[in-house]
């Protein structure tokens, strides 16, 4: 579904990204964990099309998007850290401001938005402005409009931030069903434990650099996602150390 | 006071980095060519001022009235500072995003107050300075003031913005106060802004003919002007009389009403901000699904983005309307006796209808809704960067708003002239074709104008839609233009002789037209890649 090859990003003199190289297959969710400011955004944003890049490819179904971006992103969809929506909008009219982008016919949109804002909770809320909701409402809208062409690939940077709890387990939920249809999730989270019970591959970048990715059994082992992680971190702080 | 001076440092620092008048530390490659360019415009502008105050110098100096040249420069910057403050009290004060944080600090309301619009007189200085050195300058040199003027002179500086900020201040509070809904305070800040604009244009006028007629009673110029207009009057006095108690009511006249307007202000600022972040939820209405194209989507999506915001509308649209009242109002004025007129411009070799074509252009040459638009998409912009659509069509839609807003307006302008101002068909359409032309370039510039300079990190739609680089430089360019083709008539026709109308007219919709597809190339090639580029 998605093959990030040799992917380099820089910010002028800065590194971001560095020759990042991952896979992730279809029915996949793939967590991918990281401290602030490794490079999980930026990996994000470049695979999205958001960001440009400097060397490698990213390919989605085998298409690249340097090539083909927006036959790539008929195929996914993108939720970002914080729900910066339109705010001159309505909850609806964003919704169908997104549906029109995708081409998705008025039945169509329909039967979803009733599906995705019944399952959470945002049917009524859905004429008033984007200015009045909170940031869990916007993220919940956000969601609403990423499911509503279903996509292939989802990308989700920090999805759970500002989601109540019956919003999580309704997300996690609605995971399962993309993934069941042979869908992929890619996201990123500080949530080790979230990340450990949820996905069945997980990707761990470092200052740039992607030091471990695989399934997730194999990756934690008999251990805690949280113990792998720290191991990880104090070896690669020696290794600059020495 | 440390807190106070902080809260300045930081708020001009703000408005600063909006109009890139102050650079970033980072790697990325900064405007440096708009300072400079803005910095020639400041120049210019000096040059040009001094140049009309020794006009009028010459005039008014040798009947002893050359402190006439500092009362004008007074009103001229009361008059900036109010026009280009307009929205910007109030977005400052009630809408940025930084006023809920600066409420959690242990810092009194009226600091809050006082650190941001100090931030805004700062701004004002600046500008002020640029109008007051010319005078200053040139009425030393006819007047040969004595040392106490040029201290005087420089305390009016600093007390200038206070009765335009005042007056700017109470209209915000006076929205802040009476409107609860977002619809309705935009509709009282366009109905006060309107009125206030309307009310210094008819208060001007009547300001002059009631002074010319008291001054043909009595010779006390000074007493008039301070009876007439004290903070201006007081200043105007205490400068060419080098008078102290005259210095010291002009500060109270400009000082006092800012600072008690900004204590009123500060008494009921957290509730008036409530109000104003408080958005109505919706409950009732009917959902509708109905589908239409991708283009469609971008362009209704770029319409409500301009309809939805109260500044960029009026920052924006304002030209175009004024194209319309111009169109109206001149033709009330000169309608009855709209021959007698053409008769006495046909004696002096000038034509109604390039009058009204030179009066149109240059109001809509500030009439540009693409110069913000990207900045605008702000925190926005990775919905359109992440969805199926590329940037062409994106920058189309942007275009295509400023053409179905702009153009109706100019359009509507030259056909009420047919009837207010007896131009004619043929008028109408030498009027309409280079308005459309104009409206349609404009959009182009100011497209690639916010492509190339476009910031993001603005806390209110004002600071983008007025003060940002690519709406100034869009502004300037138009009027640029504009003044190169009058220019250019003038200079044909006094160095060359009669120049014909529709030659010149047509050579320079054919230089308009080339120059559009020129730019709209620019704009789907390489304007494109920039689009692509710019969260990086």
């Amino acid at each position: 579904m998605l093959q990030i090859e040799h992917l380099t990003k820089m910010y002028g003199d800065l590194v971001a990204v560095h020759d990042l190289t991952m896979t992730i297959d279809d029915g996949d969710i793939f967590g991918f964990i990281g401290l602030n400011g490794a490079g999980k955004t930026t990996t994000i944003k470049a695979v999205v099309g958001i960001h440009t890049f400097d060397e490698g490819d990213i390919r989605i179904n085998g298409m690249s998007i340097k090539a083909n971006p927006t036959a790539c992103k008929r195929q996914l969809a993108y939720i970002p850290d914080n729900p910066d929506l339109y705010e001159f909008m309505s909850g609806i009219k964003y919704l169908n401001f997104v549906a029109d982008i995708f081409g998705v016919p008025a039945k169509l949109r329909q039967e979803r938005i009733d599906k995705y804002a019944g399952g959470l909770e945002l049917s009524r809320d859905l004429l008033s402005p984007i200015s009045s909701y909170s940031h869990g409402m916007k993220q919940k809208l956000a969601v609403i409009s990423a499911l509503i062409h279903d996509p292939k690939l989802l990308v989700l940077d920090e999805p759970f931030v500002g989601l109540d709890p019956k919003a999580t387990f309704t997300l996690k939920g609605y995971f399962k069903d993309i993934t069941d249809a042979g869908g992929s999730i890619f996201f990123s989270t500080h949530g080790l434990e979230v990340a450990q019970n949820l996905c069945n591959k997980i990707g761990i970048i470092e200052k740039g650099q992607l030091v471990e990715a695989g399934p997730t059994e194999e990756i934690v082992g008999k251990k805690s996602l949280e113990q792998v992680f720290l191991d990880l971190l104090n070896e690669g702080e020696s290794g600059t150390t020495r | 006071m440390n807190q106070f001076v902080a809260l300045t440092r930081v708020n001009v620092s703000m408005a600063m980095y909006q109009m890139s008048l102050m650079r970033r530390r980072s790697n990325k490659r900064e405007g440096r060519g708009f300072q400079f360019g803005l910095l020639g415009i400041g120049l210019f502008m000096m040059v040009y001022m001094g140049f009309m105050a020794v006009l009028m110098g010459r005039a008014f100096a040798p009947q002893g009235y050359a402190w006439i040249l500092l009362a004008l420069g007074l009103l001229v910057i009361d008059a900036i500072i109010f026009g280009l403050g307009l929205y910007t009290f109030n977005s400052l004060l009630f809408e940025s995003n930084d006023t809920d944080q600066l409420f959690a600090y242990p810092i009194s309301k009226f600091t809050v107050v006082a650190g941001k619009v100090m931030g805004l007189v700062v701004e004002n200085w600046m500008l002020s300075f640029v109008v007051w050195l010319p005078m200053v300058a040139v009425y030393s040199y006819y007047a040969h003031p004595g040392p106490v003027f040029f201290l005087f002179a420089l305390v009016t500086l600093l007390i200038a913005p206070g009765i335009p900020m005042a007056v700017l201040g109470l209209i915000s509070y006076i929205v802040g106060v009476a409107s609860s809904g977002q619809r309705m305070r935009k509709v009282l800040q366009i109905v006060l802004t309107v009125a206030a604009v309307a009310g210094l244009g008819l208060g001007i006028r009547g300001a002059i003919s009631h002074s010319i007629q008291t001054a043909k009673l009595n010779g006390d110029a000074f007493a008039l002007l301070t009876h007439m207009y004290p903070p201006i009057g007081y200043a105007a006095t205490a400068l060419a009389k080098g008078s102290w108690a005259d210095m010291g009511l002009a500060v109270l006249w400009n000082v006092v009403p800012f600072v008690v307007l900004c204590a009123l202000i500060a008494t009921s600022y957290a509730w008036i901000r409530s109000r104003i972040t408080t958005t109505a939820r919706v409950t009732t209405g009917r959902i509708t699904f109905a589908r239409s194209s991708a283009a469609s989507a971008l362009y209704r999506k770029e319409l409500g983005r301009l309809l939805g915001s109260s500044m960029y509308l009026l920052q924006s649209v304002v030209g175009g309307v004024v194209v319309i009242l111009f169109a109206f109002l001149f033709g009330i004025r000169t309608g009855k006796n709209a021959q007698g007129m053409q008769d006495l411009l046909a004696q002096l070799g000038i034509a109604i209808t390039p009058i009204m074509l030179l009066f149109f252009l240059f109001f809509l040459s500030i009439a540009n809704t693409t110069s913000p638009s990207i900045s605008l998409e702000g925190k926005n912009l990775w919905i359109v960067q992440s969805l199926p659509v590329n940037a062409a069509q994106v920058l189309r839609a942007k275009l295509l708003v400023q053409l179905s807003i702009i153009t109706p307006l100019a359009i509507i302008g030259s056909f009420i002239s047919v009837f207010t101002v007896h131009i004619g068909w043929l008028g109408f359409v030498q009027v309409v074709v280079p308005c459309v032309m104009f409206t349609l370039i404009s959009a182009c510039i100011g497209l690639i104008a916010n492509l190339h300079y476009h910031r993001f990190d603005f806390y209110n739609d004002m600071q983008v839609a007025k003060n940002s680089a690519s709406v100034l430089m869009t502004d300037g360019i138009m009027v640029l233009i504009l003044a190169v083709v009058t220019v250019g008539y003038w200079a044909w026709s006094h160095f060359i002789g009669h120049v014909n109308f529709w030659i010149y007219w047509g050579v320079w919709l054919t230089v308009l037209a080339v120059a559009t597809v020129f730019l709209y190339r620019y704009l789907m090639t390489r304007g494109v890649i920039l689009f692509r580029q710019i969260s990086d």
